[in-house]
C-alpha cells in the first residue's frame, strides 16, 4: 500500500531500519533530536509489542486506531501511544470490556472519519498525510467538514480510551508521568517543581 | 498461624454465636472472646487471610488484563449491581457478592442497589473508613421533630464506648470542639494541601457556622504501641484500601478485631455457612442457635449457643430474622411489634457542586490521601430550615486534574501530552451526605415465592426518596455552590439528585434501621442495649438497629454500639438472666 505505514513497520512486517527511520522522522516532526541510543531503545520498545492477531478490530481498523492514538499521544521525549501498543490494548478492551452497541459505535466512528477523509481528500484516513490527519481530527472537535456532535462524542470516547491505555501502561505511568506506588504518607505542602510532572495515580 | 479455629460441624453449645464477620461481627467476636466466652463466628462467604488473600494489592495496572476493567459479559451477568460501587473493579471483585447467586427484587421505578461483601471480614474490607461520632443532636432528632420513635439511648450512654473502640481501631482526625460532632480519641489528622488551606480560610471567614476540618478516618497516621503490637503499620497513603492492606493501616476485621479475638483462643469460625434462620425454643423463649446451609455442599447444619448476636449487615440480619418463623413469631423472630423490615434508611449522596480554582500552578501534593476535607452539618442546628428536616455534611477535596480529566478537553498531539504531564487546573468539589427521615413505607420483606439457589427466600426491597430528601438535595447543591463561590471557584457546576433513578437508594451503602432500637416494644424491635424486646438472648448490633440515621458515616457508631451491647450481654449472662 502506498500510504505511510508506521504500523506495518511495528508489526515486524518490514525490516528494522524503516522502523528506526520512522521514529526519527516522528521525532524530527516534533522538533526533537533523539540520540541514536534512544532511537534504538525506542525501536526496541516498539518491537514485539504489536499483536499479530487482533481480537476485535480488523488489521486495517487496528492500524487506523494506532495512527489516531498516536496523533493524540505522539512520541516526544518519551514513547507515544503507538510505541506502547495502546491500539493493541484498545483492541482487547473493545473485544472484551464493552457492549455490542459500544463496539458498533466505535466502528461507525472510524467509518465516518474515513468517509470525511475520502470526501475531502479523496482517500481513506490511513492514506492521508500527517497534515491531513491533523486537519481531520481538528475538524471532529470543531464539528467541521461534516462531522457532527455525535462524531465528537465518539472522538471523546476514543481519546478517553487512548489516555486510559497510555497512562496505565508501564511507559505512560513510569516514564511520562511520576509513579509512586507506595507514597509513604500524604504531604499537602508539596511544590509541583519537586516532582516536575503529574502523578500517574491521583 | 494455627488454623484449627475453622470448624465445619460441631455439637458444642457455644457461649455465643456471632452471625457475620464484618465491622460489627468482628467487634462482637473480639469483645465476647476477650470477656472469656467461647464464641462461634458464622460467615456466609469464604475465608480471607490477612495479607495472603489480597490478590489485587499492589498489582500495577499494566499487569492486569484490562487495567482493572473487566469482561463486559461477566459484569453484566454476575456483578450488575456491585459494579455501581466506586470500589468495584478487577482488583477488588473477589470481595463483592455475586449478584447472580444472591438475587433480590425491587418494584418498578424504585431501584435499590444492595452492595454486599461475601467473605470473612465482610464489608470491613471495602468500607470508606470515614469515622464520626453522633451527638445528642442526633439522638434527640426523632423526639424533636416527631419523625420516627425516640432513641432509647443518648450520647452519654455511648461516649465511653466510642473512646474504647477508637483507641483500638485507630482514628485519625483533629480536635475541634464542634457541638454537632464530638471529638474522638485521635491519631494525627491527614494534612490539608495548600489550596485547601487557602479555601478553608475564606470559607470560615465568610460562614461562621461552617467549619472545614479534615475528614476523620480509621487509618493509622501514627500507630500507637498497641497498634504495632497487633502487627499494624503506618498508612502509606496509597488509597487502594479496597484491594486489601497488608500494612494493616486501616481498620478491618482482618487487621484489627479478628487477631484480637483469635489471641484469646476462644474463637471458632464457620465459613461458607449461610444462616437460614435463628432456632427458637418456645419453652424457654430463647434463641438456641442458628440453622445454616453450607454454601458448597448445600447441606444444612445447626450450631448452638447460649446467645445469638446478629451482625450480618442491616439487610442480611433482617432477612435472617424474617425467615425465622415459629408459632410464636409467624412474621419473623422478635417481630411482635411488626416493624421488623420497616424504616429502612440510607444517606443522600450524589448532590453537590464542583468548581475550578485558578492559580496555584506551583502547588501540588504527594501521596493519595484516603480522606478529604469535611464540613460538619450546620442545617437545622440552631434554627429550623423552612424546606426540610435534618441535616447534612459536605465533603470534598482540592486536587489537580489528571489524565482522566483530559479526554473531555479539546486538543491532541505533543502539546496536549505536555499539558497532561504538567497536571491540569485545580478543582474543588463539595458533595453532601444527607440525613433521611425514618419512614414505615421504606421496607424490606421476604418475597412470597422467589428463592435463591440455596433455598433462602429472596428479599423484596421497596424504598424511595421523598420530598424532604429532594428538597435537601437541592439545598446541598445550592449551598455547596455558594461555598465554592465564596472560596473563589470559577465555572461552578451543580449536581442535584431529583429522581430515584438518578442515584438508586442503597448505593450510599449506609442502609440501616430495619430492626430499630426504641423504648416501646410495640414500636421497636430492640431495646437500648440492642437486645430484642421479645427474646432476651437475641441481640442485633449492626446497622439494622439504628433508630434514625443522622448525617454522619455510621460505622464508628456500629462499633461502639456493638462493644456496649457485648458488655451488657456478658453481664446478663453471668447474672443468669439470659
Amino acid at each position: 500500500m502506498p500510504h505511510n505505514n508506521k504500523l506495518a513497520e511495528t508489526t515486524g512486517l518490514e525490516a528494522e531500519n524503516p522502523r528506526r527511520a520512522a521514529l526519527k522522522q516522528m521525532a524530527l516532526l516534533f522538533g526533537l533530536s533523539l540520540s541514536a541510543q534512544s532511537l534504538d531503545a525506542l525501536a526496541a520498545t516498539v518491537k514485539g509489542t504489536m499483536p499479530h492477531v487482533t481480537k476485535f478490530l480488523s488489521p486495517d481498523q487496528l492500524q487506523m486506531t494506532g495512527e489516531i492514538a498516536d496523533l493524540i499521544i505522539p512520541t516526544t521525549d518519551t514513547p507515544g501511544a503507538l510505541a506502547v501498543n495502546v491500539h493493541g490494548f484498545m483492541d482487547s478492551y473493545l473485544a472484551e470490556c464493552v457492549s455490542k452497541n459500544d463496539q458498533k459505535k466505535f466502528l461507525d466512528g472510524l467509518k465516518k472519519i474515513n468517509k470525511v477523509a475520502e470526501d475531502k481528500f479523496g482517500k481513506v484516513f490511513l492514506a492521508c498525510s500527517h497534515k491531513q490527519h491533523i486537519q481531520l481530527l481538528t475538524a471532529i472537535e470543531k464539528y467541521d467538514l461534516g462531522f457532527t456532535p455525535e462524531d465528537k462524542d465518539f472522538f471523546t470516547q476514543f481519546k478517553s480510551l487512548t489516555l486510559f491505555g497510555y497512562y496505565t501502561s508501564e511507559v505512560g505511568a513510569t516514564q511520562e508521568l511520576a509513579y509512586l506506588p507506595i507514597p509513604g504518607g500524604y504531604k499537602g505542602n508539596f511544590p509541583f517543581a519537586k516532582v516536575g510532572k503529574a502523578w500517574a495515580l491521583n | 498461624m494455627d488454623k484449627n479455629f475453622y470448624i465445619k460441624k460441631s455439637a458444642q453449645v457455644f457461649d455465643a454465636i456471632v452471625v457475620g464477620s464484618g465491622i460489627t461481627g468482628g467487634w462482637a467476636a473480639k469483645e465476647l472472646t476477650e470477656k472469656g466466652l467461647k464464641v462461634l463466628m458464622v460467615e456466609r462467604g469464604k475465608p480471607v487471610e490477612h495479607r495472603q488473600d489480597y490478590p489485587g494489592e499492589g498489582v500495577q495496572a499494566w499487569k492486569l488484563p484490562f487495567r482493572n476493567a473487566m469482561n463486559y459479559q461477566l459484569v453484566e451477568d454476575q456483578y450488575y449491581i456491585q459494579r455501581q460501587c466506586y470500589a468495584f473493579g478487577d482488583s477488588s471483585k473477589q470481595f463483592f457478592m455475586n449478584d447472580r447467586d444472591y438475587p433480590y427484587s425491587t418494584p418498578e421505578g424504585k431501584p435499590f442497589s444492595w452492595i454486599r461483601g461475601n467473605q470473612l471480614g465482610g464489608k470491613s474490607l471495602l468500607w470508606a473508613r470515614q469515622s464520626y461520632r453522633l451527638s445528642d443532636y442526633d439522638f434527640n432528632a426523632n423526639l424533636a421533630d416527631g419523625h420516627g420513635v425516640d432513641w432509647p439511648i443518648r450520647y452519654k450512654d455511648l461516649e465511653q464506648w466510642y473512646s474504647y473502640v477508637e483507641r483500638h481501631a485507630g482514628i485519625s482526625g483533629s480536635k475541634e470542639n464542634i457541638p454537632v460532632l464530638p471529638d474522638s480519641e485521635f491519631l494525627p489528622p491527614f494534612e490539608f494541601n495548600n489550596v485547601e488551606l487557602a479555601l478553608k480560610k475564606k470559607i470560615e471567614a465568610k460562614f461562621p457556622d461552617r467549619k472545614m476540618i479534615m475528614g476523620r478516618c480509621a487509618h493509622l497516621t501514627q500507630p500507637a504501641p498497641h497498634h504495632l503490637e497487633q502487627g499494624r503499620l503506618q498508612c502509606q497513603a496509597r488509597n487502594e484500601c479496597h484491594k486489601g492492606c497488608s500494612f494493616g493501616a486501616n481498620f478491618s476485621t482482618q487487621s484489627s478485631t479478628l487477631p484480637a479475638a483469635l489471641k484469646t483462643n476462644n474463637l471458632s469460625i464457620a465459613t461458607n455457612a449461610i444462616v437460614h434462620s435463628v432456632i427458637y425454643d418456645p419453652k424457654t423463649n430463647r434463641a438456641k442457635g442458628v440453622r445454616i446451609i453450607d454454601s458448597e455442599t448445600m447441606e444444612t447444619r445447626e450450631y448452638f449457643g447460649k446467645m445469638v448476636f446478629l451482625c450480618a449487615s442491616t439487610l442480611g440480619t433482617t432477612q435472617i430474622m424474617l425467615n425465622s418463623i415459629s408459632e410464636r413469631f409467624p412474621t419473623g423472630i422478635a417481630n411482635s411489634s411488626g416493624v421488623l423490615g420497616h424504616y429502612l434508611m440510607d444517606h443522600l449522596y450524589g448532590s453537590g457542586a464542583v468548581g475550578r480554582i485558578d492559580g496555584f500552578e506551583d502547588e501540588y501534593y504527594s501521596g493519595r490521601r484516603p480522606t478529604a476535607p469535611y464540613i460538619p452539618n450546620f442545617r437545622n442546628v440552631k434554627e429550623k430550615h423552612p424546606n426540610f428536616f435534618r441535616g447534612y455534611s459536605l465533603s470534598g477535596s482540592a486536587s489537580r486534574e489528571n489524565w482522566g480529566s483530559f479526554a473531555k478537553k479539546d486538543g491532541f498531539g505533543a502539546d496536549f501530552k505536555k499539558q497532561i504531564q504538567n497536571a491540569g487546573s485545580w478543582y474543588f468539589s463539595l458533595h453532601g451526605s444527607g440525613e433521611m427521615l425514618p419512614r414505615y413505607d421504606n421496607q424490606v420483606s421476604l418475597h412470597p415465592t422467589l428463592k435463591d439457589k440455596w433455598g433462602m427466600p429472596q428479599l423484596h426491597i421497596e424504598a424511595s426518596f421523598t420530598e424532604n430528601d429532594y428538597k435537601m438535595n437541592e439545598d446541598i447543591a445550592n449551598t455547596a455552590a455558594e461555598i465554592l463561590e465564596a472560596a473563589g471557584a470559577k465555572d461552578i457546576v451543580k449536581h442535584v439528585i431529583r429522581r430515584n433513578e438518578d442515584r438508586p437508594f442503597g448505593l450510599s451503602i449506609h442502609e440501616m434501621g430495619t430492626a430499630r432500637m426504641g423504648r416501646d416494644p410495640k414500636t421497636s424491635v430492640l431495646n437500648g442495649n440492642n437486645q430484642t424486646h421479645d427474646v432476651p438472648n437475641l441481640f442485633v448490633t449492626d446497622g439494622a438497629c439504628m433508630t434514625s440515621n443522622a448525617w454522619q458515616n455510621p460505622s464508628l457508631t456500629y462499633m461502639a454500639i456493638t462493644a456496649r451491647a457485648c458488655d451488657f450481654a456478658v453481664k446478663q449472662l453471668k447474672l443468669g438472666k439470659i
